[in-house]
C-alpha cells in the first residue's frame, strides 16, 4: 500500500481515539474526583460562592454538554484558560514547549547515540570484563533515585564547583545554553542505564543469529558484521523503543524542569497537578494522547524503511 | 589421482559447558580431493557441524576450542595462520552453506547485496557494475529464473529452495576450492532436495571444487559422494569409498544406517516408512561408556567391547577402508 494512503488512514483513527481519551478524562475528572469548586475555594466557602464558581467553570452544565466541550477543545486545541493563572492554555503550551525541548531534545539525542555506541561495544566484547562492568554500572546507576542525581549535581557541580547554573532559564539562543547543560547531563546519565541494557539485549539477540555465521563464513570482519549486518537488524527494535519516547520529549521533563526552574511543560504540568488546575491537566493529557498516536504512525512507516518484511496494511 | 586439497589430521574439538568439558570431535582425520565429494554422515550430535566449522575456524570460542590436530589446506595448516589470512580464505577458497536456508541469509539486505558483498571483499578490483553483473551471473548459474529481478528481492520473498540456491550462488561466487555443505537439503522437501543435490553435482563438474557433504541421510551419500566417513560420538568409526561402504559395511553402526535408508516406491515415488533398525539412543557426551561408544546399541557387543580394552581404534582392514570395531563384520 502507498505510504501516504496509510498515513491518511491511520490519521483518521486519531478521531475515535481522542473521543475515547476525552471520555476517560471526563469520567476521571468530573465524576470521580472531588468537586473542583470546593478545592479552589476551600471548605469554608458558602454555597452561593460555590455555585457561582461552578457556573463560571461550566460545571453546572449537563454532563453530556461538558463532555462535548472537552471534545471540542481537543479538536480545536482551544483548551480555555487555566484556573490558577487565568492565562490561555494554548498560549501557555506554546510558551512552555520551547524551554522543554531545549532540555529534552539534546538529552534524548545524546543519550540515544551514546547508548547505541556503548551497546555495540559491549556486544562486541560480550562476556568479557568490559561487558560485565558496563552491565554492573547500568544496574547500579538505575537503582539510585533520580532525585539523588539532581540534588547531587546541583550541590556539587553547580554550587560547590560553580561549573554550571544551579537553576533558572533565559529565553532565546544561545542564552539558554548555560542553564540546560547540567539538566541535559543528568538526563543522559539517567537514560543510559535502561537504554544500554535494552539495546545490549537486542544486539546480543542478533549476534547469535544464523545470518551472522553466514557473514563470517563469507570472510567478513567482526566490525563490518557489527555495523552492517547486526546493527540494521537491531534497528528494527531500537526504532520502536526510541520513537515511543518522543511524545514524552514534548511533554517535558517533570522533575528536571521543576528542580532547575525551567519554565517548560513539565514544570507547568507539575504545578497544575499541585494546584488541581484541571483544564491544564486535561490539555496535557489530550496532547500526550495525540502525540503518542502520531509517533506510533511514524514508527510504523519507519519500520518499512528498515525492515523489508514489513508491509503497511 | 586428483589433487589433495584438504588434509585433516587428528582433529580434537572440545567445549566447555556447565556440566564439564566435552569432546565433540575426537581424533578425526580425512582428506578432500579436487572434484571429489567426501560425505560425513552420522546421527544428530555426532560432531559433523563442529568438524565443518573447525575447518572454517568458526567454532565459537568460548565455549569451544580446537584442542589438537592439523587442518592443512593445500599444504598450509589453517590452525596456524593469523585470523586475517583465514578471513581471506573464507568465502574465497573455502566456502560453506548451512542447514537453515530460511535464516542463513540476512533478512534486511537484498539477495544481490549479499552476493555482491563477497565480490567486494575478495575481488575488490571489480567495479560496482561488474559486481552486479557477476551476481546476476551467479544467480543464473544456480538456476534462479529472471535473476535481474531477483537480485533486488529480499530473502523473505523467496522459497526455502530458492534461498538455498542463493546460498550456493554466494558460496561459489569466488569459485572456491572447497565447498562445505552442512546438511544443505535437510530442511527442504524431497523434490527440492533432489534438485539442489543435482545442482551441486552439476556445479562441481563445471567448477571442479572438492565438496564436503555433511548429512545424516545415507541416501544423500549414495547419490552424491565418492568417499564417506561415518561419525559416531565425535569419532570416525568407519571410512571407505562409497561402493565399498555400501557393499561391505564393517561397522555394525554403518550397517544399521544402511538398513534404515528409507526405500522409495519406484512407481509412486513416495518415501516408504523408515525402519528403525538401530535401537536405543546416542549416549550423552558427558557420560560415554567405557570401551566402545556403540556397545549399548550393538547386537554383537561382547565383553571385549564393554571392558577394559579401551576404545576400539580406527584401523585399515583393506586398502582405503578403515573401521574402528572389535568385531568387524569381515568381507
Ligand atoms: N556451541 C556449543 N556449545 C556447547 N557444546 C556444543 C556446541 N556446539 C556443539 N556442541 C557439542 O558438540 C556436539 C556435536 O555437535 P554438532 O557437531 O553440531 O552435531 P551434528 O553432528 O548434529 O552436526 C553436540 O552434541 C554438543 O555436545
Ligand atoms: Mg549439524
Amino acid at each position: 500500500m502507498n505510504t501516504w494512503t496509510y498515513i491518511a488512514r491511520r490519521t483518521l483513527y486519531v478521531i475515535p481515539v481522542i473521543l475515547g481519551v476525552c471520555f476517560l478524562i471526563f469520567v476521571l475528572f468530573n465524576v470521580f474526583s472531588p468537586d473542583p469548586a470546593m478545592i479552589m475555594l476551600g471548605k469554608h466557602a458558602t454555597a452561593k460562592q460555590m455555585a457561582e464558581l461552578r457556573a463560571e467553570l461550566g460545571l453546572d452544565k449537563p454532563f453530556f454538554i461538558q463532555y462535548l466541550d472537552i471534545v471540542k477543545a481537543s479538536f480545536t486545541f482551544d483548551f480555555g484558560r487555566s484556573w490558577s493563572t487565568k492565562q490561555e492554555i494554548f498560549q501557555m503550551i506554546k510558551q512552555g514547549a520551547i524551554p522543554s525541548l531545549t532540555v529534552t531534545l539534546p538529552g534524548f539525542l545524546l543519550s540515544t547515540l551514546i547508548s547505541i555506541a556503548i551497546s555495540l561495544l559491549v556486544a562486541f566484547y560480550r562476556g568479557k570484563m568490559i561487558d560485565k562492568a558496563v552491565v554492573f554500572f547500568c544496574v547500579a546507576g538505575m537503582s539510585i533515585s533520580s532525585l539523588a542525581y539532581i540534588l547531587f549535581g546541583q550541590w556539587f557541580f553547580a554550587y560547590k564547583l560553580g561549573w554550571f547554573e544551579i537553576s533558572g532559564y533565559e529565553e532565546g539562543f544561545p542564552y539558554f545554553i548555560p542553564y540546560i547543560i547540567l539538566p541535559v547531563i543528568i538526563w543522559v546519565i539517567l537514560s543510559i542505564g535502561p537504554d544500554v541494557r535494552f539495546f545490549r539485549t537486542i544486539i546480543l539477540d542478533e549476534v547469535y543469529q544464523d545470518y551472522v555465521r553466514t557473514a563470517r563464513s563469507k570472510g567478513l570482519g567482526e566490525n563490518h558484521i557489527m555495523f552492517k549486518h547486526v546493527l540494521k537488524n537491531a534497528m528494527v527494535s531500537i526504532i520502536t523503543y526510541v520513537i515511543i519516547q518522543l511524545p514524552f520529549l514534548i511533554l517535558g521533563a517533570l522533575l528536571l524542569e521543576s528542580f532547575f526552574s525551567i519554565p517548560g511543560l513539565g514544570a507547568m504540568t507539575l504545578n497544575a497537578i499541585n494546584s488541581s488546575d484541571f483544564p491544564v491537566i486535561r490539555a496535557m493529557t489530550v496532547l500526550s494522547a495525540v502525540a503518542y498516536i502520531i509517533f506510533s504512525i511514524l514508527t510504523d512507516v519507519l519500520y518499512t524503511v528498515v525492515d523489508p518484511r514489513v508491509r503497511l496494511h | 589421482m586428483a589433487e589433495k586439497l584438504l588434509e585433516v589430521r587428528d582433529l580434537v574439538v572440545k567445549f566447555k559447558t556447565d556440566r564439564g568439558l566435552v569432546t565433540a570431535v575426537n581424533n578425526v582425520s580425512f582428506d578432500v580431493f579436487r572434484g571429489k565429494t567426501l560425505g560425513i554422515v552420522g546421527e544428530s550430535g555426532s560432531g559433523k557441524s563442529v568438524t565443518a566449522l573447525s575447518i572454517m575456524r568458526l567454532i565459537p570460542n568460548p565455549p569451544g576450542q580446537i584442542a589438537g590436530g592439523t587442518i592443512s589446506f593445500k599444504g598450509k595448516n589453517l590452525l596456524d595462520i593469523p585470523l586475517d589470512n583465514m578471513r581471506s580464505i573464507r568465502g574465497n577458497k573455502i566456502a560453506m552453506i548451512f542447514q537453515e536456508p530460511m535464516t542463513s541469509l540476512n533478512p534486511v539486505f537484498t539477495v544481490g547485496n549479499q552476493i555482491e558483498e563477497v565480490f567486494k571483499l575478495h575481488q575488490s578490483e571489480l567495479s560496482k557494475a561488474d559486481r552486479k553483473n557477476k551476481a546476476i551471473e551467479m544467480l543464473k548459474l544456480v538456476g534462479i529464473p529472471s535473476p535481474e529481478k531477483r537480485i533486488n528481492e529480499y530473502p523473505h520473498q523467496l522459497s526455502g529452495g530458492m534461498r538455498q540456491r542463493v546460498m550456493i550462488a554466494m558460496s561459489l561466487a569466488c569459485q572456491p576450492d572447497i565447498l562445505i555443505a552442512d546438511e544443505p537439503t535437510t530442511a527442504l522437501d524431497v523434490t527440492i532436495q533432489a534438485q539442489i543435490l543435482e545442482l551441486m553435482k552439476k556445479l562441481q563438474d563445471e567448477l571442479g571444487m572438492g565438496i564436503i557433504m555433511i548429512t545424516h541421510d545415507l541416501g544423500v551419500v549414495a547419490e552424491t559422494c565418492d568417499d564417506v566417513a561415518v561419525m559416531y560420538c565425535g569419532n570416525i568409526v568407519e571410512t571407505a569409498d562409497v561402493k565399498t561402504l555400501f557393499g561391505h559395511p564393517q561397522h555394525p553402526y554403518t550397517k544399521g544406517l544402511i538398513e534404515s535408508i528409507p526405500s522409495f516406491d519406484s512407481t509412486t515415488g513416495i518415501k516408504k516408512e523408515r525402519l528403525p533398525t538401530i535401537e536405543g539412543m546416542v549416549p550423552s557426551l558427558f557420560d560415554l561408556p567405557k570401551g566402545c561408544n556403540f556397545q549399548d546399541r550393538c547386537k554383537s557387543a561382547s565383553d571385549k567391547c564393554r571392558g577394559g580394552n579401551g576404545e576400539p581404534i580406527l584401523a585399515e582392514i583393506a586398502s582405503g577402508h578403515q573401521v574402528s570395531c572389535f568385531h568387524p563384520m569381515n568381507y
